[in-house]
């Protein structure tokens, strides 16, 4: 009788999963499709006529250096966005002092501009720089890693201050009546707690920086490219029939990513973001 | 020795004729160039790389339309731009000179311009693709509903067609053209579009195009039936086994329009020859016919075009997608820009968008 009251909400939950799920059906669906010749084919075709794995293998060189360059700039964005954001954090959390609500309201601006409007700024600012003789960033891998992480800081600092929110200082004060030093604390007690925030922080930022388009459209060069820019591009005309099997692989592999930190963080100690929780 | 005097200037003409003097025109310049971008610049590189390795000239891509790279130029504030050769269009041309973003091109380095009409090229920009702004509509959905393909712009208001109709982004050339086509059927004109924008939000629209590929995407779905569309862009819709077929209205007096896609450089160019080196070799014949082929897109050189006349792509009906006869191309509208106000326009489109009916 129990397992009858729940059924609605395991359809609910179903109906719910398939909705999210149902255009990576599409796209997959459409990687296989065996199409038409490559000058005529712009359009998904679902549900595919056949399977093949051609446009898998045709998938050109050029997007994957794309994609393998967005990988490398997502993770030096991740890990910087963590130097900035954690002792941001701890600051805004634990710190008293004038004005932190103005500084809180300073690191959670860049959320509040268009993203277009950061793009024109951060792409005016270097060529500004370049004319007093400073290094040329637009187009360059530097330039990008700037606009990302402004992007990107924002919800690491949101996601490890959120850990520390839920943090309980009794357990520091206890390590503390123990005879630990402060730095002990820090390093055996503070930070495992707020290890779920962190990864969530990195995770984000990582995942904002991969997935970026508007500010990069303004940044990118002919050689620092990144992936969802060479995708944004390759769509803008004629479709180019290998983007649906390079989306699934992508698609796969960000799967594959969440499964192996599913067994090696724990993503329900991740999702919950709090202290309390390991 | 007699024999060597005369003979070493010979062998030394002879080399400087020879291909491998060729390769040395330049000494390894790269040209960055801005055009649109996906499938289209791979078009555009397989075709024309060997020819510029040969040159000694190394080319890099950048996507995008003339509007971004007009953007870009306007952030870049007069700096030194990192792009060379920029596309533009005729809705962006007039920007692009008020901001003296534009270097003046050495004509004479152009020798392919012989072939093209003046009206292709001026000091600052060389037309390098055509195509024909009209409707374009999908056949075998019309006739299901019992709808007579649309002959005027204003057609795609018919209430019959409510939900199934896409016009073109204003941010698209394309916008320009369907908006003063309808403009100009109520009495209206580039310097007063009111009618169009008026007709506009009245009309229940399925979405705006701004894509070739979500264009195409939608007509396979049977989203939209009927679209302001450039018509070439109908013949890689039935291409793909799309039953459509291209109208090109009459506006102020002219049956159909022409728009076209040009190349500029930028200013202060170290490597300006080797960017006309490239202008010139993509306004090539050859080149002009194997883009026809490829992407439906018009020629813009008279020999490629009298070529192509013989090759004109018919819908199921045998009614050809594209005007290319040259006396019919002559005749065609082209819009005078000179009296849009962009800026006005773009807020009035936004009014229009905002008033659609739900």
């Amino acid at each position: 009788m129990r397992r009858w009251r729940a059924l609605p909400g395991y359809a609910w939950v179903g109906f719910v999963v398939a909705f999210i799920y149902a255009p990576i059906l599409v796209v997959i669906g459409a990687s296989v499709d065996p199409g038409y010749r490559i000058s005529t084919r712009s359009y998904l075709v679902f549900p595919p006529t056949g399977f093949s794995l051609r446009w898998y293998a045709s998938i050109p060189s050029s997007f994957w250096q794309s994609l393998w360059f967005s990988l490398e700039l997502a993770a030096i964005v991740a890990a910087a966005a963590l130097l900035i954001g954690l002792p941001a954090a701890f600051g805004l959390v634990r710190g008293r002092f004038p004005g932190r609500f103005a500084v809180d309201a300073l690191f959670r601006a860049p959320l509040q501009i268009p993203v277009i409007v950061t793009g024109v700024a951060f792409l005016q600012s270097f060529y500004f720089i370049a004319s007093l003789g400073g290094p040329a960033l637009q187009g360059s891998l530097a330039g990008l890693f700037l606009g990302h992480l402004f992007l990107a800081t924002p919800y690491t600092i949101g996601s490890i201050a959120a850990s520390l929110q839920r943090f309980n200082p009794r357990l520091e004060e206890a390590a503390l009546t123990l005879g630990a030093s402060r730095l002990r604390v820090m390093w055996r007690v503070t930070l495992p707690m707020v290890m779920p925030g962190i990864y969530g922080g990195l995770l984000y930022a990582f995942l904002v920086s991969f997935t970026e388009v508007t500010i990069s459209v303004f940044l990118a060069g002919t050689s620092t490219k990144p992936f969802p820019v060479m995708i944004f591009e390759s769509v803008t005309s004629d479709m180019e029939p290998s983007v649906p099997a390079l989306s699934t692989i992508v698609f796969l592999g960000s799967m594959l990513l969440i499964y192996a930190m599913q067994r090696l963080v724990g993503m329900e100690a991740l999702l919950r973001s709090g202290g309390n929780s390991t | 020795m007699i024999g060597l005097r005369i003979l070493a200037p010979l062998f030394a003409v002879l080399l400087a004729a020879s291909p491998a003097a060729a390769q040395k025109k330049f000494d390894n310049v790269t040209v960055t160039i801005g055009i649109i971008g996906g499938p289209w610049i791979d078009r555009v590189n397989a075709e024309l790389k060997d020819e510029m390795a040969a040159a000694g000239i190394t080319m890099k891509f950048v996507g995008g339309t003339a509007q971004d790279f007009l953007a870009k130029l306007i952030a870049a504030h007069g700096q030194k731009f990192d792009i060379d050769v920029v596309e533009i269009d005729d809705t962006s041309y007039a920007d692009f000179r008020r901001g003296n973003f534009l270097a003046k091109l050495n004509l004479a380095d152009i020798p392919n311009l012989s072939d093209l009409d003046h009206s292709m090229y001026d000091d600052y920009k060389v037309a390098y693709w055509a195509s024909e702004p009209g409707i374009v509509y999908n056949v075998d959905k019309l006739k299901a509903a019992g709808v007579a393909p649309p002959q005027h712009y204003s057609d795609l208001a018919n209430p019959a067609l409510a939900g199934h109709v896409m016009l073109s982004d204003i941010n698209n050339y394309t916008g320009y053209y369907e908006i003063l086509g309808m403009a100009y059927e109520h009495g209206g004109s580039e310097s007063n579009p009111q009618p169009g924008f008026d007709l506009m939000s009245h009309m229940k629209l399925q979405s705006f195009g701004s894509s070739v590929a979500t264009e195409i995407q939608l007509f396979k779905t049977g989203d939209v039936w009927a679209a302001a569309i450039p018509a070439h862009i109908g013949v890689r819709m039935f291409d793909a086994d799309i039953n459509v077929a291209a109208v090109h209205p009459v506006i102020d007096g002219h049956k159909g329009a022409t728009a076209h896609g040009y190349l500029g450089i930028t200013q202060n160019r170290d490597n300006q020859a080797a960017a006309e080196f490239f202008i010139n070799a993509i306004i090539a014949p050859h080149l002009q016919e194997r883009l026809y082929t490829e992407a439906a897109t018009i020629p813009i050189n008279n020999s490629s075009m009298a070529k192509v006349v013989n090759q004109v792509r018919v819908d199921a009906s045998g009614t050809p997608f594209l005007q290319l006869k040259p006396e019919v191309v002559a005749q065609t509208w082209v819009p005078d820009f000179s009296k849009v106000d962009k800026r006005n326009w773009v807020r009035q489109w936004q009014r229009a968008v905002a008033a659609q009916p739900q």
